[in-house]
């Protein structure tokens, strides 16, 4: 390829990047969930994540098992901090990244966010048939049906931040990443359909890739009542008729 | 246009891996794929004539499409529009999306990004039309890899037992123009805010290569910030049968929903209109479907409206409205089978191939004489929509391989050829890629 242009004929090859766009493909799969509002454009891809990495995050089912755990953390850091302070650890402790009053905003963040991506279904059947626990969708759904139940939410630090107004003002929370409680025990599944064994509450560390800055998803617009065609007798590639496989 | 011998690069198979999408199965020496798969591989070589002469035919048909489109939906006459929709066995349900797909233009028009013809190129200086890749014109990575080819043989093997000529150069600027075409594209749907995701197939491997093709051109020629996305037909799953990632589904308004459950502004597709239109009727929503489509917010490349280029029954419509024009030197006669004029009959009696208006890849296609066949390909549920009657012509030859010239149009302009062989008259599925070359005459040793 380094070799110079015959004189009289220009020719070029195209580089062809295919590893580099498989990956960046299979980013964007395990991303889409966790990023599926993000709100943020500015990132810039990174091809260079490797998925297996993990980083830390924090895992609640509920807002209680969130103000337990983060006034717990608190505590801790006060002593270690004191401890910094009067000279006897030489590693500044890092202060926690939820504060227990922040609680109650993360959580009606979490739920805005089930109910804005949790899907509907016709028939508690159809629902469980994607391996998640059930429930008749709420009141003030627009539409009659079932949706998996919420499972907890992750929230991470290098996730955008939004502002949810609890408690009478406004709030900076960070975007959090829900999740479903799973029909298999100690499972829970995440809105893509992975599903994962369930983190135990507090400090988690989730794959990296999760949180990678890249690919950014632009923000979108949940699906509208039930969604069909992933039957897979009566659904989208039903009536392909396969003309075999490998080469065309 | 004669056949050439060309050497089998030492490294070939690393090369391919190394600089092509389709990697796998161009680079597989037990599918013969590729032409260095073959014992001797060989080229086709062009003079610079004749591929003018090849760009020519590739516009005039594009022209001859735009004006046929124009003809078939022409808004005066609305029953006969529907006639012709019925004629293609084409859902009553689409009827009132597919004519406004054709004539929408506010805000945007509902955008093409490449159309492949299917051209035999006789001996003796013919063109002719024998199909239409409308809606699902794979062999872009092909495409694409033949001129790294003669890249990497120009500047490694031209001291081999085959040198080309030195100044041998390729019909192929199907990079550039996809590029140039996602360009557009990107300002009219305006990309940058929806980005876009590509519907592929997860059994056929071919599909991602496809749409992986597509999206580094698109990244690394326009722009890299696009967000894309794989959306898998009917959902992926692990070895064990756990789904790793749902597949397309659609929501109450017709839109397409991808595997997080939100809607997909703008989708890349490979797979038939027609068989997205049977699997919702399957799913009973065709309804909301068809609204949806009526509507055209959600932005679908390839557009509905390229449904009627990709039905063989449009190639039947077509000889019958352009026998007496220019465009005729392009075109073989071709009729529907329940056609009962002279000229048809007169057809039936000779050498005929016998298309299902929807087949793919060869099936269902057979070679015909009065009545009998010589040479079939299974049906394989194609032909119950019904059959195209087109005069036979023969395939030029090269090394026991009959091949056929797939020629590329995109925005209105020829963009380069890709040759297919294979050793049967009806090229299939198992074909082979044959590189060529534009040089004049002749180096070449037969």
């Amino acid at each position: 390829m380094s070799s110079p242009d015959p004189p009289q004929h220009s020719l070029h090859s195209h580089i062809i990047c295919r590893h580099q766009v498989k990956q960046y493909l299979a980013i964007a799969a395990v991303l889409a969930f966790i990023t599926s509002s993000c709100k943020s454009n500015k990132s810039v891809p990174n091809t260079q994540t490797q998925s297996e990495e993990k980083i830390e995050a924090l895992y609640y089912k509920s807002a209680a098992e969130c103000k337990a755990d983060t006034a717990q953390q608190a505590k801790d850091y006060q002593t270690l901090k004191a401890a910094y302070d009067a000279g006897k650890l030489t590693i500044q402790p890092k202060a926690p990244l939820l504060k227990p009053e922040d609680c109650d905003a993360q959580f009606k963040a979490a739920q805005q966010e089930h109910d804005r991506t949790a899907p509907v279904y016709a028939s508690q059947a159809d629902c469980q048939a994607d391996g998640v626990r059930c429930e008749p969708t709420p009141s003030y759904y627009s539409t009659r049906g079932y949706r998996p139940i919420f499972g907890g939410a992750y929230f991470n630090p290098y996730s955008p931040t939004l502002f949810i107004y609890s408690g009478g003002v406004q709030r900076r929370v960070y975007q959090p990443s829900t999740v479903y409680q799973s029909v298999t025990p100690n499972q829970v599944v995440t809105p893509n359909g992975q599903a994962f064994s369930q983190p135990t509450t507090g400090k988690v560390s989730a794959p990296k890739s999760v949180t990678a800055p890249a690919p950014s998803r632009p923000t979108g617009t949940a699906a509208k009542g039930t969604i069909s065609g992933r039957s897979s007798t009566k659904g989208f590639g039903s009536s392909f008729k396969g003309t075999g496989r490998g080469g065309k | 246009m004669q056949p050439i011998k060309i050497s089998r690069r030492p490294r070939w198979r690393q090369h391919i891996q190394d600089n092509a999408y389709q990697a796998d199965v161009l680079s597989d020496l037990g599918q013969q794929y590729w032409v260095e798969a073959l014992p001797q591989p060989f080229a086709i070589q062009f003079t610079p004539t004749e591929e003018t002469v090849i760009a020519e035919a590739t516009e005039a048909l594009w022209a001859m499409c735009v004006e046929f489109l124009d003809w078939f939906f022409d808004p005066k006459d609305d029953a006969e529009i529907n006639n012709r929709l019925a004629l293609l066995k084409i859902r009553p349900e689409y009827w009132q999306a597919l004519k406004n797909s054709w004539h929408r233009t506010d805000p945007v028009e509902d955008l093409t990004l490449a159309t492949r013809f299917d051209l035999v190129v006789t001996e003796d200086g013919r063109i002719k039309l024998i199909e239409i890749n409308g809606e699902t014109p794979l062999l872009g990575a092909e495409t694409v890899y033949q001129w790294n080819w003669l890249v990497d043989y120009q500047r490694n093997h031209s001291q081999s037992a085959y040198p080309l000529p030195q100044n041998a150069s390729q019909f192929n600027e199907y990079w550039e123009r996809t590029a140039g075409q996602w360009r557009r594209i990107r300002e009219e749907y305006n990309l940058q805010k929806t980005g876009i995701s590509f519907l592929v197939d997860e059994q056929l491997e071919e599909d991602a290569e496809m749409a992986m093709q597509l999206i580094q051109i698109l990244h690394d020629e326009v722009d890299a910030n696009i967000y894309t996305q794989l959306v898998y037909l009917r959902g992926l799953k692990d070895d064990r049968g756990q789904e790793i990632q749902r597949g397309l589904g659609l929501d109450e308004e017709g839109y397409f929903i991808d595997q997080v459950n939100e809607r997909i502004p703008i989708l890349w597709k490979i797979y038939d209109w027609s068989d997205l239109q049977n699997d919702m009727a399957n799913a009973g929503c065709s309804d909301a479907f068809a609204k949806q489509l009526a509507i055209g917010e959600m932005k679908v490349i390839e557009p509905l409206w390229k449904q009627i280029l990709s039905n063989k029954g449009a190639i039947a419509l077509m000889w019958q409205q352009f026998q007496d024009s220019d465009y005729a030197q392009y075109l073989l006669p071709t009729y529907f089978d329940h056609d009962l004029s002279p000229e048809a009959t007169q057809l039936l009696l000779n050498l005929h191939v016998k298309k299902p208006l929807l087949g793919m890849e060869g099936m269902g296609t057979s070679i015909e004489l009065g009545g009998g066949s010589l040479e079939t390909r299974e049906m394989l549920g194609y032909g119950a929509e019904g059959f195209i009657l087109q005069e036979y012509i023969e395939l030029p030859q090269a090394f026991d391989y009959y091949y056929v010239v797939g020629s590329w149009v995109i925005d209105d302009t020829a963009a380069g050829i890709i040759l297919r062989g294979d050793r049967q008259r009806i090229t299939g599925r198992h074909c082979l890629i044959i590189p060529h070359i534009v040089a004049e005459d002749s180096l070449a040793f037969l």
